[in-house]
């Protein structure tokens, strides 16, 4: 049997295998572990098992193995408990405090505090859905108690929460960086500005929603003296040192972005304590919590590296970049429908698991073509953002939704979602326009 | 008994991520005045194998492996609970060849005594008998997972 139709097969048992409900890291490692065995055991033209199975065990072992065994991918588990330990240090939230205060007065003020406050927290934690999960739990129940209308009261912070996975540190950049070989500090910088821009977008659409609107927001009735707003300001002065420590120390070239990660992490863990905020029992749970957190995406990547060996082994890779080099695509059909199928993907399945199994594909194709790798990874990113938002799935809005319970039903949040998701596809498309918007921090690195 | 050993690998692997960010930055810091510590690449890589590897065991017990639910959610409650046995099922079949090659691999750096290149000579076992026990404790954790849901499925019980 030819080894790319092997690899066909392989694919489409995956794609069944989500679809069953199979768990993301056993559908992809049970059909690459198979698919390598049939490949060995045919090798000869006849089928001899026994000469499979050292080579299938090999193959796998060093490919799980090595992904473990990875100085630079320690920045992982570091980042996110990073994230972990800053919330427990109250570190992330004092960034929504002190945009409430400064914002409280304007009209749709407090949404775009939250905005702002996911802004923040996704520039220490790189999790989108811990970003809507916690600060869900926070800005949504105080939005909805003044008053205002609950589809904007949870589709800010939906959307909100997708700034985790463009501003840096971002847990899919990272793992983007594994799959293409690019480097993840031009990564991280490379996701700043789309970031910045998208958070300001967002705020567009408050500002705009509200005017239009103004019933939706209640202003509130409270006056903050410039003591109590200096005040709020400086309490943020963690976060605000983190970011800049981060992106700063990676644009600098001070060091790393793994050595970034070990650096913050001290950081928080100094500022927690410092302040009183942070316990040792809670630094213990934040981090049993980040190796439970860790471990999950771990055995997905892992999977997929196994997976990623089988299909360079079953040569599909080059077969479809010939197929496309045939068909003659211009990069603006091929860079559409990439975001077509990014697009429809993002509505049924969860972005690590649209990562790697897209990836191994397209980098070659994208290769073929020329284009930038931490661009492709920007836009890559951007669409996977927008499938965290976008219906049936849309994980923000499920997590946003169990959040808030009976007081915003689903259909309410997705009604509020559609205006966030237009500015979204915006940003996408000045994103794929204009790659300098994406390149021009980490080209003057 | 089982749950005892998962509690303890948690806690192994908790301490190995605040060892490896103990490290990396006390590196930063020693590079401030030219030194660094030996061999501190190999170690955190070592570390992460314990950080990754040794709590696959409480994330399967906990059940937090991602999956695509959406597409299953509106069949009948019996179909998808049967869906989840398939499920572990499959996970039993693709990790069975890591915990063989694991084992492999261990006899095989054991008993050829095989280092890595550095100041300190550090040998390579450690990191692939963690990698085999982290393995072996999920592996067992799945199967005890399998038969438990097997269990209350054929006694039409919610799995």
């Amino acid at each position: 049997m030819d080894p790319s139709l092997i690899g066909l097969i392989a694919f489409g048992a995956v794609i069944l295998m989500l679809a069953i409900r199979v768990p993301i890291a056993f559908a992809l490692a049970s059909a690459a572990i198979i698919g390598t065995f049939f490949i060995f055991a045919l090798r000869t033209g006849t089928f001899s098992p026994e000469r499979a199975i050292r080579p299938t065990t090999s193959l796998t072992y060093s490919n799980a193995f090595d992904l473990v065994h990875n100085y630079n991918l320690s920045m992982i588990p570091l980042f996110v408990a990073l994230g972990h330990i800053a919330y427990q240090a109250g570190i992330t939230t004092n960034i929504y405090e002190a945009a409430k205060v400064w914002l409280a007065k304007l009209p749709g003020g407090v949404a775009m505090a939250s905005i702002v406050g996911c802004g923040g927290f996704s520039a220490i934690t790189g999790s989108s859905i811990a970003c809507a999960s916690t600060m869900g739990r926070i800005c949504t129940p105080e939005m909805l108690r003044m008053g205002y209308d609950n589809r904007l009261a949870t589709a800010s912070v939906a959307a909100g929460g997708t700034l985790g996975s463009l501003i840096p540190p971002s847990v899919l950049f990272i793992i983007y960086g594994i799959f293409t070989e690019t480097s993840v500090s031009k990564l991280f910088l490379a996701g700043v500005l789309p970031g910045i821009l998208t958070l300001l977008g967002f705020l567009f659409v408050v500002a705009v929603w509200v005017r239009r609107d103004p019933s939706i927001a209640p202003t509130a009735n409270v006056d903050y003296s410039m003591q109590h707003r200096m005040q709020a300001a400086f309490s943020a002065w963690p976060a605000m040192v983190l970011f800049v420590l981060i992106v700063g120390g990676i644009y600098g070239g001070i060091f790393t972005a793994t050595e970034a990660a070990a650096v913050s992490v001290a950081l928080a863990i100094a500022v927690g304590f410092g302040q009183r905020r942070l316990t040792l029992q809670s630094l213990w749970v934040s981090l049993k919590e980040t190796c439970i957190q860790t471990t999950g995406i771990f055995i997905i990547a892992a999977s997929a590296k196994i997976f990623v060996a089988f299909i360079a082994l079953t040569g599909v890779a080059p077969k479809l970049v010939d197929i496309v080099s045939v068909a003659d695509l211009s990069i603006v059909t091929l860079m559409l429908a990439i975001a077509l199928i990014y697009l429809l993907l993002g509505m049924f399945l969860d972005p690590i698991g649209i990562m790697v199994l897209t990836l191994p594909l397209l980098v070659p194709l994208v290769e073929g073509y020329g284009l930038n790798l931490i661009w492709f990874g920007v836009v890559v990113i951007k669409l996977l953002e927008i499938g965290l938002i976008t219906p049936p799935v849309g994980l923000n809005v499920f997590v946003i939704s169990n959040v808030v319970g009976a007081d915003a039903p689903l259909h309410k949040i997705f009604a509020g979602i559609m205006r966030f998701l237009s500015v979204d596809l915006i940003v996408l498309g000045l994103i794929m326009a204009f790659p300098i918007i994406s390149l021009l921090l980490p080209e003057s690195m | 008994m089982l749950k005892k050993i998962e509690t303890f690998l948690l806690g192994v692997a908790a301490l190995a991520v605040l060892v490896m960010g103990a490290m990396i930055t006390v590196n930063v810091i020693l590079r401030l005045f030219g030194t660094s510590l030996p061999d501190s690449v190999v170690l955190v890589r070592e570390l992460m194998v314990a950080a990754i590897i040794l709590p696959l065991a409480a994330v399967t017990m906990a059940r937090a492996h991602v999956s695509v639910e959406v597409l299953v959610n509106r069949l009948p409650a019996r179909v998808t609970q049967g869906l989840i046995l398939i499920g572990w099922v499959i996970g039993l079949i693709a990790f069975a060849p890591l915990v063989y090659a694991g084992w492999r691999e261990l006899v095989a750096t054991w008993s050829n005594s095989s280092f890595f290149f550095g100041d300190l000579s550090l040998p390579k076992w450690p990191g692939r008998l963690v990698f085999l026990i982290g393995m072996t404790v999920f592996w067992v954790r799945l199967f005890l997972v399998l038969l438990e849901d097997a269990q209350r499925f054929f006694s039409n019980k919610a799995v």
